[in-house]
């Protein structure tokens, strides 16, 4: 059905290809509340995953024809089609209880609209959902603490060509025919950690703290008892399970299987026997 | 949004004593040159390549103080802000070009707006150290909304001229 898709595009006006995404994401925007099915909303992560893989295959089919700004467009669509997808998943683990899971997905969703206005300006109007993702991260979610980590590496390359990132016409963070350039660190070496009001990656925050019956979570507020060795001193430095550094730049991107794991099959069946 | 003035060490004479050519023009320099007690130590922003492949592709004339090869070490903070470099100018250069410095962080203003867009949380910080006739250098620290970068080219060219 994907490559039939591809190739009707022959027929198709590119008009005709852009109402094909948008349509689906439409779609999907509908289930983007607390109070849908979670059943309906796992159907429409699935539809997402085809959208995203179809977005996919344009932008393949674009860059082996050469044109840049359609290919950066299709990139557009990705990032759009995953900030949606992840927001999805966001209202179902939510309403598992499982809040940790469910905030990776909010920040996935964020990213994802971000990089979609970065993509396109076609995807400029992607830049108000990250508003409205900021509020509901306000609304919904416990103020968090935020970690930086910082190092030193020795030399940057750049993603797109290769060569050192300060020799190169590329910029990082500007779309190159449907992939974003990035700086690769060359022997990268710890520097520091620190606390921070606006990180560039909110998955990395303090997750747990230490209580003195076990560790409380940020999220959930539940405590998980200590281990066996593990003890909490009253008056002791304040000690904390922090998540220091995610080398995932685009969780947006992982399907929807991958995202909610066990879940995944429990909410698949509950939806078949339904 | 904070933009500080202060004084700074002699550029001409630290880089000397690294036995490094003292650079005649606009030039990135290491963030932490005030402190580093060697060549080892040197540190600069991971953005400086940015700035360095802005002002390529702007045909914007800069200097390299260090060869490809011996650059110093890349520090990468991972925030929601900008870590730019430090910029170095010469009142002579600001004499001969005086537009110089506003276009550079136009061109800047122009690149982390696409970065951002409006988004309120973002920030964006960098130095700009001017190196006056008698060889006295003074800092500017900007850290603030990225828009306003552009509102320090002025502060720098009163500087060049007390």
């Amino acid at each position: 059905m994907n490559d039939t898709l591809v190739e009707q595009s022959g027929k198709m006006t590119f008009e005709q290809v852009i109402d094909f995404f948008n349509t689906g994401i439409k779609q999907a925007e509908t289930f983007l509340f607390l109070t849908r099915s979670s059943q309906l909303q796992l159907e429409q992560c699935l539809a997402l995953d085809l959208l995203l893989y179809n977005a996919t295959c344009f932008k393949h089919e674009e860059i082996h024809r050469g044109e840049e700004n359609n290919a950066n467009f299709f990139l557009g669509f990705e990032c759009a089609i995953g900030a949606v997808r992840s927001e999805l998943m966001m209202w179902i683990l939510l309403k598992r209880d499982m809040p940790n899971e469910a905030w990776d997905q909010l920040v996935a969703a964020q990213m994802g609209c971000l990089d979609a206005s970065r993509a396109h300006r076609g995807f400029a109007h992607c830049d108000q959902r990250r508003g409205v993702l900021e509020q509901l991260e306000d609304k919904i979610f416990p103020k968090q603490v935020f970690v930086s980590a910082g190092f030193v590496s020795d030399r940057l390359d750049c993603s797109i060509c290769g060569k050192r990132y300060s020799q190169c016409e590329h910029l990082r963070g500007k779309p190159y025919m449907g992939q974003f350039c990035e700086v690769i660190h060359r022997n990268p070496r710890g520097d520091h950690a620190a606390f921070v009001e606006a990180p560039e990656d909110k998955r990395c925050r303090v997750v747990s703290f230490k209580t003195k019956d076990g560790y409380q979570d940020k999220l959930s507020w539940e405590t998980t008892p200590y281990n066996e060795g593990e003890f909490y001193k009253e008056g002791d430095k304040f000690e904390a399970k922090i998540h220091l550094l995610s080398l995932d730049r685009y969780p947006y991107l992982a399907s929807t299987e991958k995202v909610l794991g066990t879940e995944f099959s429990a909410l698949k069946s509950k939806s078949e026997l339904g | 949004m904070s933009t500080e003035v202060r004084d700074y060490i002699s550029i001409s004479e630290k880089l000397k004593d690294f036995g490094v050519t003292v650079p005649n023009g606009l030039a990135i320099l290491p963030s932490n040159l005030a402190t580093a007690k060697s060549v080892d130590e040197l540190r600069q922003h991971v953005e400086s390549d940015t700035v360095r492949t802005l002002l390529n592709i702007n045909k914007i004339p800069y200097v390299e103080i260090f060869d490809e090869d011996n650059q110093p070490s890349y520090l990468q903070q991972y925030g929601f802000e900008w870590f730019g470099p430090t910029l170095f100018i010469s009142t002579g250069l600001l004499s001969q070009n005086p537009n110089v410095l506003s276009i550079t962080l136009g061109i800047i203003t122009n690149y982390l707006y696409d970065m951002f867009k409006e988004d309120k949380n973002s920030k964006a910080s960098l130095d700009i150290i001017i190196q006056r006739p008698d060889g006295s250098c003074k800092e500017v620290h900007y850290s603030g909304p990225p828009d306003g970068l552009i509102n320090i080219a002025p502060i720098v060219k009163e500087l060049g001229r007390e």
